[in-house]
């Protein structure tokens, strides 16, 4: 009998591997139908048993091998081989993804989507901006080295009767709202001291997916590239006039409508779209709220609804925000106080070696929560690098024309641009 | 076919690939594969073992690599040979590569698994997908409006 099932029994049961892979194989061409794919009709290769044997790699050893990829170089420009990895094909781009996972986790910026996901939980990512003023445009680039960094984004100011816009856009040489490549906008008030910074996607996915139909229609409008996107009011920036009139340090206070207050807590998290805004990877993986409780997910999913039945509306600016009611604010976020120092006469913040040109333009900002934390004033001397632990965005002039930005955990580089713009812009009513 | 000469008073393995055919291999050889190291431990492999996820030609093309391996050790000289001789099936014919490391993946045999892994992850480094697919015969199954939006975005990140 039976030995020789005996033997292959105990292939099965010593051998996980074997039938995992076997498993996943199924999977995922499941998923390929399931996609609503037709093999035949796109596969334009002229041998079928060629293409099986990649298509049907187990994705334990793609992700192997990408990994191997992906770990090789953790810098830019080399990091665009993970990012060629995933345009292969669609097993591949899923694996890439997966591997690649978020700037929270990763701190490496490498497809154009983590420019809209939470920075790195661990520590800022340090980027520069360069300022243009002859064509009114800023340049986000990541990096130290101001000569060669990764460029991120581009801005280009343009001035309306009553307000300035800055369009943001991922092509330096394409800025408008018509561009694909428009990624939002900041605007601001007559006055200059209240700024609104607009998101063409939805900050997170919850806010559409869940509408079926109506999810599907915003999914092709993105696709074609002629039609403008949509305009997701995500934060506010005020800028107040400080007690010593014109000559003090500015306040400002932003209001991050799509980042809870919550996000800050030792549990919490920020509900963020982790696909590519097309959402291609629809057919993979549902809808992208995890990390959540249960309890969230239930409350959350109801509040997506809400939403959404908004965003199916027309309206072209969209406020979004998290359920205000409850304890589950929208994050706020204030400068900190700048500290008059006797000897040099000067408001001073340290700024641990990052801006060395003093500027009513630098800033640092904290969450308005922590403030009763730190105390005031004596508290925060002696604090030291925890303290500074806690800045989510730092921005600061370096030489003519250059400042530094470094932002974390749970602000975007988006996000972080956005409230830096806002800095550049003139203050009719604060200086 | 594949029967390893028995100098030495090694133990020999006696393998059946899915395709029907016998193998005997010599136990040191055989071992490298924790699958079958497995299944010996557990006292399976007194007859033959049936290796139903591997067929003959490319069962014969693992053990040519293990024993190239085994040979490697501490030679760079060998090293080199076996890396191009990998780098060269990856080329000439990448369906027999994909299909050697789905077997050497099912066998366990850690120190191929790292080899064809790193191979391949080196020959994909600085290429274009295009050019990927066309060298490995990838099928595209991006829909065309996907494959535009990818192309749009990739310009970002080779800028």
């Amino acid at each position: 009998m039976p030995l020789k099932r005996l033997v292959r029994d105990g292939i099965g049961s010593l051998s996980r591997r074997g039938f995992v892979f076997r498993r996943d194989r199924s999977d995922s061409s499941a998923s390929a139908v399931d996609a609503g794919f037709d093999p035949d009709g796109i596969y334009d290769g002229d041998d079928d048993g060629d293409q099986s044997s990649w298509a049907s790699l187990p994705p334990e050893l793609l992700r192997d091998v990408v990994e191997r990829v992906e770990a090789s170089e953790c810098a830019w420009p080399a990091r665009k081989h993970v990012v060629a990895c995933a345009a292969v094909c669609r097993s591949w781009r899923y694996v890439c993804k997966e591997i690649v996972g978020m700037p929270e986790i990763s701190a490496k910026l490498t497809f154009p989507v983590s420019l809209k996901q939470p920075g790195p939980r661990t520590g800022p990512i340090q980027c520069y901006i360069k300022r243009n003023k002859a064509s009114s445009t800023y340049r986000l680039c990541l990096g130290l080295n101001t000569e060669s960094g990764k460029f991120l984004l581009a801005a280009r100011k343009i001035r309306r009767p009553t307000s300035s816009e800055y369009m943001i856009s991922l092509d330096a040489e394409d800025i408008s709202c018509n561009s694909t490549s428009y990624m939002g906008k900041l605007r601001s008030n007559f006055l200059g001291t209240k700024f609104a910074v607009y998101d063409s996607q939805p900050p997170y996915r919850g806010a559409v997916t869940s509408t079926g139909r109506s999810s599907r229609r915003f999914y092709s409008r993105k696709v074609s590239p002629k039609v403008p996107s949509g305009s997701y009011g995500i934060a506010h920036v005020s800028y107040e006039l400080n007690m010593l009139g014109t000559r003090g340090p500015r306040r400002m206070r932003c209001t991050m409508h799509s980042i809870p207050s919550s996000s800050l807590e030792p549990n919490g998290f920020v509900p963020c779209n982790s696909d590519l805004p097309t959402s291609l990877e629809d057919s993979f993986s549902s809808i992208s709220l995890t990390q959540s409780q249960p309890f969230d997910h239930i409350g959350r999913g109801l509040k997506s609804i809400d939403d959404s039945s908004r965003f199916s509306g027309s309206t072209r600016f969209t406020e979004v925000s998290v359920d205000v009611d409850g304890k589950e604010g929208p994050l706020i976020l204030k400068n900190k106080a700048p500290r008059w120092h006797e000897q040099l006469q000067c408001w001073c913040l340290n700024f641990r070696g990052r801006v060395t040109v003093a500027s009513v333009k630098n800033f640092q900002l904290i969450a308005a929560s922590g403030e009763t934390a730190d105390g005031t004033g004596a508290g925060t001397s002696q604090a030291g690098s925890s303290d500074h632990d806690r800045i989510i965005l730092q921005f600061g002039k370096i030489g003519k024309d250059l400042f530094t930005m470094d932002y974390r955990y749970p602000l975007s580089a988006f996000q972080a641009f956005g409230i830096c713009l806002s800095s550049f812009d003139t203050k009719l009513a604060c200086e | 076919m594949a029967s390893t000469s028995n100098s030495t008073s090694s133990k020999i393995i006696t393998l059946r690939s899915s395709d029907g055919e016998v193998f005997e291999v010599e136990e040191s050889v055989a071992l490298e594969s924790n699958l079958i190291r497995r299944m010996m431990e557990d006292d399976c492999a007194n007859n033959i073992i049936p290796l139903p996820n591997v067929t003959a030609p490319i069962f014969y093309l693992v053990i040519e690599h293990c024993k190239k391996h085994a040979e490697m050790k501490d030679n760079k000289e060998k090293k080199k040979e076996l890396r191009s001789q990998g780098e060269e099936l990856l080329k000439s014919d990448p369906h027999t590569y994909s299909n050697l490391m789905e077997a050497v993946n099912y066998l366990d045999i850690k120190s191929l698994m790292d080899l064809t892994a790193q191979w391949l992850a080196d020959f994909l480094k600085g290429k274009s997908p295009r050019l990927i697919r066309e060298l490995l015969k990838i099928k595209n199954d991006f829909t065309p409006e996907e494959e535009a939006e990818i192309l749009e975005r990739n310009r970002w990140a080779f800028d």
